[in-house]
């Protein structure tokens, strides 16, 4: 490559990476402000004074609890949203389902409805069931949300998987659990954790679904938290944006350590279909 | 593969039909649980949405059967159809921005191996974050202060801080660079995949046939790009038209209705104005236009070689 | 973590599934309330801000009081306590306690969530504590017989805040009490970042274009119907006021957007002289001072038209009611009651600066100190002449307020004819 144009490309990145993390740090840098400092003029990017009294507000208002609440709401959808979504992915490229067309229009439509307009109905549909308001609502409600999508790429990545490889394997004596546990799903990997962290993301950063479905602070994930750092009270921006960087640190985590997976996972799953 | 004629006895035509109707039954039964979930919080819903908008229904109290008038009423309001204009703008003005920028992003992060992958989960960043968290950080970066990252940057140049997002013409254009920041890296990764699948050999060949850096763009990379395009198009449209988080944080649908886009209209009636039936009206017009977009999209997909039905 | 949750959740089911919870209250101990009574407020169990800590301290005090009750403070966003608390009655999951807004009332009231108060209210409370409470606010919540509500902190509500030292760079106290002369101030008011007058725009829950036509006196309500004329005379010299503030550079159209809660902020880092605000923050307003010395945050009621009294629009405010379904109502009245007693009504003014709502508080001399001038002042804005309030029934309510801001919006922001924007305002409206 010519050096000018290699010149050019590192700029060109550079400054996208300036572009990308640069409200973030900004975030970081107000976070470690104290609140007299934070519309100084001219802004200092790397705060002379700092201070941990934003991070301990959020604790001392509960805000960690929160945060728990999120990182566990988000496991448990995923867990669920994967276990059933390899199944029916599974199901759907292996065996002949009635109504196979309808199923799979069902699963697509679903992914159509727009979060909050149904939440009113879903709202009244958990009532009816007594699962408002509880430790399994949101869990249940961001599984069905994700599992579509599970589904879908599991399922485009079965259809390519060629059936030989576990009628290989049951005829070396492995049932067909085994087989598809131990032959085909070591391969679908990528697909997993691409739906596991697409599930997770989602998950994590929901609000709307999750302020409306749970009233109890106890039981609250970390975006609804943070929208009570900004009311009557005025606007915490040291607050808000210490809760924007550990909002922010979880699926930043995710990526780093499923960044292949990810890249991987969703070239694969949509680009082949 | 030779064929082989197995001849079936009554008996064995018999176990042949069990056998296929226990596959069916084991079928049904490893998707029957996601197909109720998926069911039961996507779909019952929205059927549920549908008979609410089929009547009067305001602050949860159900006042009575009203047929199609919420859509009527909706048809005929002028505001509804600016609403679906703003909806437009902020789709295909992000399109228009975020499209050719994870282009060329993906073709940078390809010539750069390793370091690409790396400056690509930076990129990804923003969009790991969550709507309400985007919309509080950019609220702040955008401060009208000095103090403000943004009001500082203008400061330096000497310019007084602009409010960017009360200008009844800059509030658009700064949503729609706020979305693209926000989820142009997504795109790019799809299109650094369909990069990866066309073959280097082609673009030898065009060297060895004297075709230049742009002519090889538009004959070879264009054209075998156009399956990835066409994706990471209907994804971003799906994704642009059903945003709401960002403009309830960052402007209120305002100014002056500005940023009021279908989906800020649907929050506006349905959780400010309390007109629930009228909300549920919008919500199911948003439906059709998404099932219509996704359906344009499996039906790209389902175009490209080497997809499995 | 899981231990905290589990008291809380095993409670709350407790609440809402046991039949015996009443049965158990009604035999129980004479003198103490038992159970668990959970409040929707905005206000938080750990917040640090003024009205919250006199808010913990009488829980504490309740609870020492009445052992054997659990009293649990759920916070919620303000804007959405209403709704929220509307949709919990319907579904039977309804807290026992709810904060909301007196605007409300009459809808909230409607779908039955509210208990009749005048059931609950012990014989002493309705005696001598409710001819306590200030008139105009208490008759507000008895809607058609039924007292839904008690008025918690009255106060002049929407009301302007203003910075003396701002004012006295131009040799002024106060700010003028008719829009004539205020117009042109409020144009001085503005030099180089500090605008001279900063109103909400987009804030769901007020209108400074109501505010300002009140100018004119309560007969812009229609008797009848509880309605203003939004295209009648007094709009029309309304939008005019607003049509100049803008010509003498008072007001940008950086407002555009702008709730209160970005007024308040920016107000602290000295982006406005003069403000509409909600007048329980001054505390508020005044911790968070920033650009300013806090003492120099004063009190304004709004300029009239003409030889008008200024006006005082005693609305929206909060109101404490308790739920029609709640299972312990006895409980939840008797710590509803307990935010009205004498002590409490110190507490309130003392540490929180707000107007005790016992008025017979007033002759403590706490209220002759320097520290209360801000109570001082509201006192006097509550006994205005100008002083009004919105109709009990005013229709439309959820509609109201967003679209007289998008019209003040477009009169701030635009050229457009003024006889226009507000036609469109009123079709909108459907009025």
């Amino acid at each position: 490559m010519k050096t000018g144009t290699r010149i050019w490309l590192v700029l060109g990145c550079l400054l996208a990476a300036l572009v990308a993390l640069g409200p973030i740090v900004w975030a970081f840098s107000t976070s470690l402000k104290p609140t007299n400092r934070i519309f100084q003029v001219p802004p200092e990017l790397i705060p002379s004074v700092s201070t941990l009294e934003h991070y301990a507000r959020l604790i001392s208002e509960g805000v960690h609890w929160a945060f728990f609440n999120s990182g566990l709401y988000a496991v448990m959808a995923v867990a669920v949203a994967l276990t059933l979504g390899t199944l029916a992915g599974y199901a759907l490229a292996r065996y002949p389902i009635p109504g196979k067309q309808l199923v799979l229009v069902l699963f697509v439509g679903a992914m159509a409805v727009p979060g909050f307009a149904v939440l009113l109905p879903t709202q009244l549909l958990f009532v009816d069931m007594g699962l408002y308001n509880t430790y399994v609502a949101l869990p249940l409600l961001y599984a069905g949300h994700i599992l579509p999508f599970a589904v879908w790429v599991t399922r485009s990545h079965f259809s390519t998987i060629p059936r030989e490889l576990e009628q290989a394997a049951q005829i070396d004596g492995y049932s067909r659990l085994e087989a598809v546990w131990k032959v085909v799903l070591p391969g679908a990997k990528p697909a997993l954790l691409a739906a596991a962290t697409f599930g997770f993301l989602h998950s994590w950063n929901d609000y709307v679904t999750a302020t409306t479905m749970v009233d109890t602070p106890s039981l609250r994930t970390l975006p609804v938290a943070l929208i009570f750092f900004q009311g009557f009270h005025g606007r915490d921006w040291g607050a808000l944006m210490a809760g924007v960087i550990i909002a922010t640190i979880p699926p930043v985590v995710m990526f780093l350590l499923f960044r292949k997976y990810l890249i991987g996972g969703f070239a694969d799953g949509s680009v082949k279909g | 593969m030779t064929t082989t004629v197995i001849e079936t006895s009554v008996d064995s035509s018999r176990a042949l039909h069990s056998v296929a109707r226990k596959t069916k039954i084991v079928g049904s039964a490893l998707v029957g649980p996601a197909l109720i979930l998926v069911v039961a919080i996507n779909v019952l819903p929205a059927f549920y949405g549908f008979y609410l908008s089929l009547r009067q229904v305001f602050f949860f109290a159900d006042e009575g059967y009203v047929g199609l008038q919420n859509y009527v009423e909706l048809f005929r309001d002028p505001f509804a159809w600016q609403a679906v204009g703003r909806s437009l703008v902020f789709t295909f003005g992000s399109l228009a921005i975020a499209v050719p920028l994870a282009l060329v992003s993906a073709m940078g992060i390809r010539r750069l191996g390793n370091w690409g992958s790396i400056l690509l989960t930076v990129l990804l960043v923003p969009w790991a974050m969550s709507p309400i968290v985007v919309a509080l950080l950019w609220k702040w970066i955008l401060v009208p202060s000095p103090g403000g990252l943004v009001g500082a940057i203008f400061a330096a140049f000497g310019v007084p801080p602009q409010d960017l997002l009360t200008d009844p013409l800059l509030a658009m254009p700064t949503l729609i660079l706020i979305g693209v920041w926000r989820n142009f890296a997504f795109a790019a990764i799809i299109l650094t995949g369909g990069l990866g699948q066309i073959p280097r050999d082609l673009y030898k060949a065009a060297a060895v046939d004297g075709l230049g850096a742009w002519e090889a763009f538009r004959k070879i990379t264009l054209p075998l790009l156009a399956p990835s395009l066409l994706i990471v198009i209907s994804m971003l449209t799906i994704s642009y038209f059903n945003e709401v988080q960002t403009i309830i944080g960052l402007t209120g649908g305002g100014p002056i209705r500005q940023t009021t886009t279908l989906g800020y209209l649907l929050y506006h009636t349905g959780f400010v104005e309390l007109d629930q039936g009228r909300g549920n009206a919008i919500a199911i017009v948003m439906f059709m236009i998404n099932m219509l977009l996704i359906a344009l999209y499996i039906k790209i997909l389902g175009k490209q070689p080497g997809a499995a039905a | 973590m899981s231990i905290g949750k589990l008291d809380r959740r095993a409670v709350l089911k407790l609440g809402a599934a046991s039949a015996l919870l009443p049965a158990l209250s009604g035999i129980a101990l004479a003198q103490g309330h038992s159970g668990t009574i959970r409040i929707w407020t905005f206000l938080s169990a750990e917040g640090q801000s003024p009205r919250e800590v006199v808010l913990r301290e009488l829980i504490e005090k309740f609870a020492a009081a009445n052992p054997g009750v659990s009293v649990v403070v759920e916070a919620q966003p303000f804007q959405e306590l209403e709704t929220k608390f509307v949709a919990a009655s319907a579904q039977n999951r309804a807290p026992d306690i709810i904060w909301m807004r007196d605007t409300f009332l009459d809808l909230v009231n409607q779908r039955g969530a509210l208990a009749n108060l005048d059931d609950e209210l012990s014989a002493d409370f309705q005696s001598n504590v409710i001819p306590d409470l200030y008139p105009v606010f208490a008759e507000k919540s008895v809607m058609d017989g039924v007292r839904t509500s008690l008025p918690l902190w009255p106060s002049p509500a929407q009301i302007l805040f203003y910075r003396k030292d701002a004012l006295a760079e131009i040799g002024l106290d106060a700010p003028p009490l008719t829009w004539d002369e205020f117009i042109p101030v409020a144009g001085k008011l503005t030099s180089g970042d500090r605008l001279g007058f900063g109103l909400p725009t987009n804030d769901n829950s007020v209108s400074a274009f109501i505010n300002m036509m009140t100018g004119f006196g309560p007969d812009i309500f229609d008797a009848a119907t509880g309605q203003f004329d939004v295209t009648g005379p007094e709009a029309v010299e309304t939008a005019s006021v607003v049509r100049q503030l803008v010509g003498a550079g008072a007001l940008s159209s950086t407002l555009l957007n702008a709730m209160g809660d970005d007024i308040q902020d920016q107000f602290a880092a000295g982006r406005f002289a003069i403000v509409q605000a909600f007048a329980p923050r001054f505390a508020q307003y005044k911790s968070i001072a920033a650009a300013y010395d806090p003492n120099d945050l004063a009190v304004s009621a709004w300029p009239a038209f003409g030889d008008r009294p200024p006006a005082v629009l005693l609305g929206p405010y909060w109101t404490v009611g308790v739920s029609a379904k709640s299972e312990n109502k006895a409980a939840a009245t008797a710590f509803v009651e307990a935010l009205y007693t004498p002590e409490a009504s110190m507490q309130w003014a003392e540490v929180a600066g707000l107007v005790p709502d016992r008025r017979s508080v007033q002759s403590d001399p706490f209220f002759s100190t320097p520290e209360a001038e801000s109570i001082a002042v509201f006192n006097a804005l509550l006994d205005a002449p100008g002083a009004l309030t919105f109709p009990p029934k005013l229709p439309d309510i959820t509609k109201v307020f967003p679209i007289m801001n998008t019209a003040l919006q477009e009169l701030i922001g635009t050229d457009e004819d003024v006889g226009a924007i507000l036609e469109r305002a009123k079709a909108t409206l459907g009025w």
